[in-house]
């Protein structure tokens, strides 16, 4: 059953036993006093139905609407008790419920303010004692008047005296619910002391009325017994809506435009609605810092905080709105890659709903960062590459030709002679072969013409080092996509490379193999191997954000002394 | 003639270093007295050998020195030390940040050449002249860069191309009588077109050659 159906039928009971009851007891037309009656009584159930049906994983909602149900069934055993004069069987029962909905509305009603759970751990003996006593009033009243309405005298004056202990007991225990609040009222934030004013004055306030229903019991007259009722029936409902409403306690508030009545659901919008709109802003390719910028903005127009912040595990921090005091909630994003800071809210104080809806924010904002971050190192690489090809070019070929240009003004004036010719023909040559080389370096023709495996294999074969190339059946013939076979290619070239400079190896083993939809590269050496945990390999870092980036991997294994393996994949179809 | 230019070279680049050696001894006109290899060596030879005038390339990796700009600082180094001595920096850079670099503290004895000028030895031989008399020479293709995005610009009235070509031997370092030779003008023409080119730039005519090298580069600058 859903939890709409659920709470609809849990209302409709509470208010058709509760007016049915009223009616029963005052007979048609109700005098004003039962209206009233009847009108107050629906404050609980329309309160504890809203709450449900907006906000069904809340408890506190449910509460409300088990607090009103048996308001209603009690309600209704009263009005067949009196109607009927004697009743007898199930009637007799329905009043006694009367009794669990004192307890449910003097006790759990504030304990659980706002967020249907307990304060803290320490209110566990509290809630406890509390089912206990609220079970002996409910069941003593059964048990003394089984088969007639409470004005009869108990059949048994054993269980009269169970309820009339467990009614005292509860109201103590109200009386200590309400000093919790209290403490909890004083000890609050700033933001948080008006919500909690509301919830003592109304647990207070029923906690008189349940001193004034006693007076009236008693033998008081009928004035005690309406401030009694009317307290009990009111006032913690009253303060549940006044919290709700002002603080905007569970996201729900209301407005007037115009002159119409604005009832405004879902002031937080979801996960998803946040991330829809991150997404977009996204879509826009933001630079890196505005990027964690609109995060941030977003935490902060989600949970209405005066302000939240987003730190990067770099150190990197964007604020938004105006930072004031230490973050009232901290959650780290998904992959270490930082937290998601935020102050306090605006109206009303953070809940545990908060936290989740910042916890369930935080794993797509670590994917946004991480790959923000990938992006940014891939682009950074990608600069340092070209710088150093430009690097290459103005050292070497260019002053090469520079050079050239001398020697041939040399030989124009000088009128040349077959020894400067000759040295500058070789000069050009070696320009040349510079020329080739530089280039092979940005991308190795064998490897736009031959592919993958013969590029490899070229590149080792000018290794002073005894270095063996294989690969997997076919995989020579078969072509992949140029970033595939590039990203390998640099990769094997930075790891013969690292094996000839850092490790100095006399022996490389190059495997190129195509296995369950993956292209592996596996280099292996005999140098001296490094600790992985010290030694930072920048080049193959770049590399590996390059697999990364076509959704594959780099691992290293490595041990001083003991060689390096390194293995690199991508997926390729197939 | 009277005696020759005392000349340092200083270049990273072996080949180049000889080939501008040789090319400079060949004029007859530059007596080269040291050929270094970086920006400490090029400071330490000024000091010993107190020469009129260096050469150097503007990127020499090595030393404590700004990287990239090596030749640059030393430059400004020796101008520091040793007033006397003009400084010629060829540079693989047409880009102007270099050459502003250069000049960011005056442009007296000092002298920005592309490096390809190694091949048109009367060129870099006039350079090395203006420097060792305190003139300053811009490189024309660098002017001519920096024209081009002055022309981008768009809120000065422009040039016509004789102006530019005028303009650019300016920068050149040449005096009136230079510019009518390189360009086979009469002297008057030269003069009319300088005083349109100031009147066009919104700068101050002056005689003085070096001194106009300094106001077209304040002109061009960033």
């Amino acid at each position: 059953m859903g939890s709409r159906l659920t709470a609809g039928l849990l209302v409709a009971l509470a208010a058709v036993s509760l007016t049915t009851g009223a009616l029963l007891e005052s007979g048609l037309p109700p005098p004003p006093s039962q209206l009233a009656f009847i009108l107050l009584g629906l404050v609980t159930p329309a309160l504890g139905w809203l709450l449900a049906v907006r906000r069904p994983f809340s408890p506190y909602g449910w509460l409300l609407l088990a607090t009103a149900v048996f308001l209603g069934l009690g309600s209704l055993g009263v009005g067949i008790a009196l109607a009927a004069g004697t009743p007898t069987g199930v009637p007799g029962w329905l009043a006694g419920l009367f009794a669990v909905y004192f307890g449910l509305n003097s006790i759990f009603v504030p304990l659980l303010f706002p967020e249907g759970r307990l304060p803290s751990r320490r209110w566990r003996p509290v809630a406890w004692i509390s089912a206990g006593t609220i079970s002996a009033h409910a069941l003593g009243v059964v048990a003394a008047w089984p088969v007639s309405g409470p004005q009869s005298p108990p059949v048994s004056m054993t269980a009269a005296a169970v309820g009339a202990l467990g009614q005292i007991l509860s109201w103590v225990m109200a009386v200590i619910v309400l000093v919790g609040l209290v403490v909890r009222w004083r000890r609050s934030a700033v933001t948080e002391r008006g919500q909690y004013a509301w919830m003592v004055a109304g647990a207070g306030a029923n906690t008189l009325s349940f001193v004034a229903l006693i007076v009236f019991l008693m033998g008081g007259d009928a004035g005690w017994g309406l401030v009694g009722m009317t307290g009990t029936l009111g006032s913690l409902p009253a303060a549940v809506g006044v919290a709700i409403v002002r603080h905007r306690l569970l996201d729900i508030r209301f407005g007037v435009r115009g002159s119409r009545l604005l009832f405004v659901f879902d002031v937080r919008p979801s996960v998803g609605d946040v991330l829809s709109s991150l997404g977009s802003a996204m879509e826009e390719r933001p630079e890196p810092a505005a990027l964690i910028g609109r995060l941030a903005a977003s935490v902060r127009s989600a949970l209405e905080t005066t302000w939240a912040a987003v730190r990067l595990a770099d150190g990197t921090r964007v604020v938004a709105g105006v930072e004031v005091g230490p973050p009232a909630l901290v959650v780290p994003v998904r992959g270490g890659l930082g937290q998601l800071e935020c102050g306090p809210r605006q109206h009303g104080r953070l809940t545990a709903d908060d936290r989740r809806f910042l916890e369930a924010l935080a794993v797509p904002a670590g994917l946004a960062i991480q790959s923000e971050g990938l992006a940014v190192r891939l682009v950074n690489a990608q600069e340092a590459e070209r710088r150093r090809i430009e690097r290459n070019i103005h050292d070497g070929v260019q002053q090469q030709l520079v050079a050239l240009i001398a020697g041939l003004e040399l030989a124009r004036a000088t009128g040349g002679g077959a020894d400067l010719l000759t040295e500058l023909r070789e000069q050009a040559r070696q320009t040349l072969t510079d020329l080739r080389e530089l280039a092979a370096g940005i991308h190795p023709s064998a490897l736009g013409q031959g592919g993958l495996v013969e590029a490899v294999e070229e590149r080792c074969a000018k290794l002073p080092v005894p270095t063996k190339v294989s690969a997997g059946e076919g995989l020579r013939a078969t072509r992949f996509s140029d970033e595939v076979e590039g990203a390998m290619y640099f990769t094997v070239s930075e790891a013969v490379a690292n094996a000839l400079k850092h490790a100095a190896a006399t022996r490389i083993e190059v495997r190129l193999d195509r296995e369950e939809g993956r292209l592996h590269a596996r280099v292996v050496d005999d140098g001296r191997g490094f600790d992985p945990a010290t030694t930072a390999r920048r080049g193959l870092a770049t590399l590996a954000d390059r697999l990364d980036a076509l959704g594959g991997g780099l691992e290293m294994q490595a041990a001083p002394g003991k060689g390096t393996q390194m293995t690199a994949w991508v997926p390729v179809d197939g | 003639m009277g005696e020759r230019l005392r000349t340092v070279v200083a270049d990273d680049h072996y080949l180049v270093r000889e080939g501008t050696r040789r090319l400079l001894e060949l004029s007859g006109e530059v007596s080269v007295v040291g050929a270094v290899g970086d920006a400490d060596e090029l400071l330490d030879a000024v000091r010993r050998l107190a020469p009129d005038v260096v050469v150097t390339d503007i990127r020499m990796p090595g030393g404590a020195w700004r990287a990239g700009f090596e030749g640059i600082d030393a430059a400004h180094r020796v101008h520091a030390e040793h007033p006397g001595v003009g400084v010629v920096v060829l540079s693989q850079y047409s880009d102007a940040l270099f050459a502003f670099e250069l000049f960011k503290h005056g442009t007296e004895g000092f002298a920005y050449l592309l490096k390809d000028r190694v091949g048109d030895l009367e060129e870099l031989l006039g350079a090395i002249r203006a420097v060792a008399s305190g003139g300053s020479v811009i490189d024309p293709k660098v002017v001519e860069g920096l024209l081009a995005r002055r022309a981008v610009r768009a809120e000065q009235e422009e040039l016509t191309p004789r102006e530019r070509d005028v303009l650019r031997e300016m920068a050149r370092g040449r005096s009136n009588g230079g510019i009518a030779r390189a360009l086979h003008l009469s002297v008057s023409s030269v003069e009319k077109n300088v005083n349109a080119i100031f009147t066009k730039l919104g700068l101050e005519n002056s005689g003085d050659v070096h001194r106009r090298v300094a106001a077209v580069l304040a002109y061009l600058g960033p």
